[in-house]
């Protein structure tokens, strides 16, 4: 089945940057769907859910955080898996994401091979 | 001196693990003669701060420079191909990466802290300075042997 991906960061670059290496990674994602903030996340999946949505830490406004809180307040978002994106990789940090619902971290820089390795077992 | 000599290697070892990694693209530490860096100029800056440390990082290089780089990064084959928005942007981001990298290997150290969201402006002769009394470490690196960029960080302790 065709997988969708939202993607959320607030640089259009670094969206570019994202897709290019989950295309490269070849995870059989079908779709990948953009936002540029946490509102205009939570607009895309109200027009339709995605099996993934990766989502930076830090941005503007509601910031990666506030955002998987607001998802996961919502159980028509409950099957969604949320992997999140940040340079920083301090283990509270990690520790409180997850603990706020996210299913999954990843730091930049990335590889394909890493995207891979955290990207496929949420879409399986 | 200790702390100095510290930032040196930690900022050119992070700048080193970033531009391998999203780039592929070596990056070398050298002298001033070596590293001219004139031109229309970009200069991304963030700032950190916790309850040991605070201060900030800035990346400069000249336009033309930092095209190579963000063509790089996006998998262009030429920097013709990138606009000067992709560009300012892919500055933001390396100094984002680098100042993440620099984080994890001080983090023992200092403690935690927070990291700001970059910003990059552009012009001619730019200058790096913040007001406040920090010691300051610059580091001139050459990138595939074919371009310099300079790192700047300003620090200190709380």
């Amino acid at each position: 089945m065709a997988k969708k991906i939202l993607l959320v960061d607030d640089s259009a670059t670094m969206r570019k940057i994202i897709m290019k290496t989950i295309r490269m990674a070849d995870v059989g994602v079908e779709e990948i769907k953009e936002a540029g903030n946490g509102e205009e996340a939570l607009e895309q999946l109200s027009q339709g859910i995605v099996d993934v949505m990766l989502c930076d830490v830090n941005m503007p406004g509601m910031n990666g955080l506030e955002l998987v809180k607001k998802v996961r307040e919502n159980d028509a978002y409950a099957s969604m898996k949320i992997l999140m994106v940040s340079t920083e990789s301090a283990d509270d940090l990690i520790e409180n994401v997850k603990k706020d619902g996210a299913n999954d971290y990843v730091t930049k820089p990335f590889t394909p091979e890493k995207i891979s390795a955290k990207l496929a077992p949420l879409l399986s | 001196m200790e702390t100095k000599l510290c930032m040196n290697d930690v900022v050119l070892s992070s700048a080193s693990e970033i531009f391998e990694t999203m780039m592929f693209m070596s990056i070398r530490g050298c002298d001033d003669s070596e590293c001219e860096i004139e031109g229309n100029e970009l200069i991304g800056s963030i700032t950190f701060k916790g309850d040991k440390l605070e201060g900030a990082l800035f990346i400069k290089a000249i336009e033309q420079s930092c095209g190579k780089i963000a063509a790089a990064m996006l998998g262009l084959d030429s920097p013709d191909e990138v606009g000067k928005t992709e560009i300012s942007d892919a500055l933001g981001e390396i100094c984002n990466m680098v100042m993440g990298s620099v984080k994890a290997r001080i983090i023992a150290e200092f403690g935690d802290f927070h990291v700001s969201i970059p910003s990059v402006v552009s012009g001619k002769l730019l200058e790096t300075s913040i007001n406040e009394k920090c010691d300051k470490t610059v580091i001139k690196a050459m990138v595939d042997e074919e371009f310099g960029i300079e790192f700047t960080i300003f620090y200190r302790l709380v």
